[in-house]
């Protein structure tokens, strides 16, 4: 039996959570919400459940970022979540299959601190991969792990292109193609990235898979070409981050019956930007003192403009309001 | 860019409102019911897919009524959200048939 207490006490554990969402949706829906949760409440409950706590922080989480981004639950962003978790994740394979060559109490801090980053980007990314459609987990999975290969690939070749010869890596040429080949694969027997597309040849399925993975380097790349090398090899770098920029437009256009348009292209370019950056900040504190100048306000500008070109990209006209909605009050 | 697939939750809730209009309670125990119990959404699921196939046309607020000094708003499917409920429902039941056919036939030929 509810007494009174209880029943105060669980509306205001409640309205506690509600406070929460943003002020426009709570004046929209937090007295139709609280009347739903208070009816849905087992006899004798004083407090919101561990279930309704969780749903409620990630509706709230939701509502804030579909706010953000001037949609209400638009596929742009769960897509620029699976493509910034996927890039984010394509960063820190490497970095943790490097670590483990070289076990050292200090390396072994970064290897964890990488390791629950990875963990924690791949759960995002694959719950992001699992909401863009009617998809099942496993398709999520193939979504997630194209994004992963096309960034990795892209950013093997990358890395073969400015290391120097006598650093000894003979195998990104080997990697790339493979990861090529095998996002191809993925992208060719469907993922939910991008769900009303049709079956394309298999050139095409390729400028899909080059089209993610050098937006999400040529984002990662140019903020480490400005933050870490010197002026004179930044200089010498420009060519190579023009023809990034041409090969990327290039393939957006090109694959564009393959659904990749200009609008997701950007999309793709300002996620890639933004995890790039993210990345960066946490490796920040492990390298700190080698590249510092400029790095701070490198990574600031950068994650800001990311974020906002892949903001202004998902950007959707905002959903139609609820319509024939007469306010007839009356008290039962 | 044509619309995707409905998500089975999205499903369940335009198959609650074919009858008549529900406030957001209803909708969850009568989901509840229509799946047996497989799909329990919690409240703030439900909306989330409430204001998206708001945002997509395919229900809309019917009235709201004050009950016990709380609101309740009452959601209707909209003719296109009925549209698509049936093509949707449609296509289940031919992908259903083919697949029962194709069970007799290798069962009877085993």
């Amino acid at each position: 039996m509810s007494t009174a207490s209880d029943r105060a006490k669980l509306e205001h554990s409640y309205r506690r959570l509600l406070r929460l969402q943003p002020p426009a949706y709570r004046l929209a829906r937090e007295d139709e919400l609280l009347g739903v949760l208070i009816d849905s409440a087992t006899p004798g409950q004083a407090r919101a459940t561990p279930g309704e706590t969780i749903d409620l922080l990630w509706s709230a989480a939701r509502h804030w970022v579909a706010t953000a981004f001037g949609a209400n639950d638009s596929a742009a962003v769960w897509r620029v979540t699976v493509v910034t978790c996927g890039g984010l994740a394509a960063w820190m394979v490497p970095l943790l299959s490097s670590l483990a060559f070289h076990p050292s109490r200090h390396l072994l801090r970064l290897a964890l601190w990488s390791a629950a980053c990875l963990l924690l980007v791949l759960a995002l990314g694959l719950v992001a991969a699992r909401r863009l459609g009617p998809s099942s987990w496993w398709t999520a999975l193939r979504t997630l792990t194209t994004v992963v290969l096309a960034a990795f690939a892209v950013s093997e070749l990358i890395t073969s292109i400015m290391t120097a010869p006598s650093d000894g890596r003979a195998l990104p040429l080997l990697m790339f193609v493979a990861a090529v080949a095998t996002a191809m694969f993925l992208v060719h027997r469907g993922s939910s990235l991008f769900p009303d597309r049709v079956p394309q040849p298999l050139w095409r399925d390729a400028l899909v898979v080059l089209t993610l993975g050098a937006g999400l380097c040529a984002g990662s790349t140019a903020m480490r070409l400005v933050a870490t090398f010197p002026f004179r090899q930044r200089l010498g770098a420009i060519p190579l981050m023009l023809l990034l920029l041409i090969l990327l437009i290039a393939t957006g256009l090109l694959a564009r019956p393959a659904r990749i348009d200009g609008r997701d292209t950007l999309l793709i370019l300002g996620a890639g930007v933004a995890s790039g950056a993210l990345w960066e900040l946490g490796t920040l504190g492990t390298f700190m003192g080698l590249y510092l100048e400029g790095q701070l306000i490198a990574l600031a500008i950068f994650a800001v403009a990311g974020t906002a070109v892949a903001v202004i990209a998902g950007r959707q006209p905002p959903p139609s309001p609820l319509r024939g909605s007469p306010r007839m009050p009356t008290t039962a | 860019m044509s619309r995707s697939r409905l998500q089975e939750p999205s499903f369940l809730i335009l198959t609650a409102l074919v009858a008549a209009p529900q406030h957001g309670y209803g909708i969850l125990k009568d989901v509840e019911a229509l799946s047996k119990g497989a799909v329990v959404l919690r409240v703030g699921t439900l909306y989330g897919a409430l204001d998206r196939l708001a945002g997509e046309g395919l229900v809309e607020v019917d009235h709201e009524q004050v009950v016990d000094s709380r609101l309740r708003r009452y959601y209707r499917l909209t003719d296109s959200g009925r549209d698509l409920l049936h093509a949707e429902a449609s296509r289940a039941r031919s992908q259903a048939d083919v697949a029962l056919r194709r069970l007799k036939t290798s069962e009877a030929g085993a």
